[in-house]
């Protein structure tokens, strides 16, 4: 039971970030956005990720 | 004919396709100690008995090593996560295809018979791509781009998804203690690296460079799968039961809603 769960919490940490971007995808593509305007604000949410993720970093003081 | 003996020279790719031939030989002795296959010899194991699923079994292969080679994923494992990767899938899908063979009581099937089984294989490949199961096929056409460029921005957004997730995957790992903050941060360092590659692809694209941006694209796309599965792997043997509650709750249950739209195919 407990490596079922270990599985299935190392899935649902990816399954979850992926989740999060595939939602993100959904959001902009419902916004009738063109390509060219998705891959920019994909862009800018690659930074938001990239500083969010840096500041957990930090907090935990690495 | 140059490029087909180029691959054989020392390297990765050279470990990579000798492995998967070892593990089809491996396979056929296995199968034949345990008595599923009459055939002495290991070209009577492939030409012979079940010429159908020897096909099926290298058209799989060819796909999947061809899809591996091409992506470059090679050239940043080592030798020996190498051979191991090349050694079980020749190992796994000649035995997931071949594997029982016929008996007097259960007649010979052709190849692609098994339905059941191809469903396994194609669940597998898509299992294999690690945490790129981003929507790409959905994504819209432009209007305004000649083809060759639009597939070239396609690739570079889907490079841009893929490190957008891997970048939440340790922040949300970290902040959740599933991920050891030294840990993190070496990944996160390697991450830098491949954001500066999807940086110049973006700039090849803009040059007019749209073959070699979409292979660049696609390229940086597979390593950060690539990273983003040793992060996985390195996830499960640190686990830790007082966080996975968490995990479990917090993750898990608004996710597993989601996953069929997720788990979708790419073209």
């Amino acid at each position: 039971m407990l490596i079922a769960i270990e599985r299935g919490a190392q899935l649902a940490v990816a399954w979850g970030s992926a989740e999060k971007v595939a939602t993100l995808f959904q959001t902009l593509i419902d916004k009738g956005l063109s390509l060219e305007q998705i891959n920019e604000e994909l862009a800018a949410h690659v930074e938001k990720s990239r500083n969010d993720a840096d500041a957990a970093l930090r907090a935990k003081g690495a | 004919m140059q490029q087909i003996l180029a691959l054989l020279e020392p390297g990765n790719t050279a470990i990579y396709l000798m492995a998967i031939v070892l593990g089809l030989y491996v396979q056929y002795q296995t199968a034949r100690t345990n008595g599923r296959t009459a055939t002495t010899t290991f070209w009577d194991y492939w030409l012979k008995e079940t010429p159908g699923m020897s096909i099926a079994t290298v058209v799989v292969l060819v796909t999947v090593a061809g899809g591996t080679i091409q992506s470059g994923m090679l050239t940043a494992m080592n030798a020996w996560a190498v051979f191991s990767m090349g050694f079980l899938k020749g190992f796994g899908f000649d035995a997931l295809i071949q594997a029982p063979a016929a008996t007097e009581s259960k007649p010979k099937q052709a190849g692609f018979a098994r339905v059941g089984m191809l469903a396994l294989l194609l669940a597998l490949m898509v299992a294999f791509s690690g945490c790129g199961l981003l929507p790409k096929t959905q994504l819209p056409d432009s209007k305004t781009l000649s083809p060759v460029a639009n597939a070239s921005l396609k690739a570079i957004v889907a490079a841009r998804g893929v490190l957008d997730a891997a970048y939440d995957f340790i922040g949300t790992g970290v902040r959740t203690g599933a991920i050891e903050p030294t840990q993190g941060r070496t990944w996160f360092n390697e991450l830098d690296t491949y954001r500066d590659k999807i940086k110049k692809a973006q700039e090849l694209y803009d040059a007019g460079g749209f073959d070699v941006a979409k292979l660049q694209a696609e390229g940086t796309e597979a390593l950060i799968k690539f990273i983003h599965d040793q992060a996985l792997e390195a996830l499960r043997k640190q686990a830790k039961p007082a966080g996975l509650v968490v995990i479990w709750q917090r993750e898990i249950q608004p996710t597993a809603r989601r996953l069929a739209w997720i788990r979708q195919p790419q073209d």
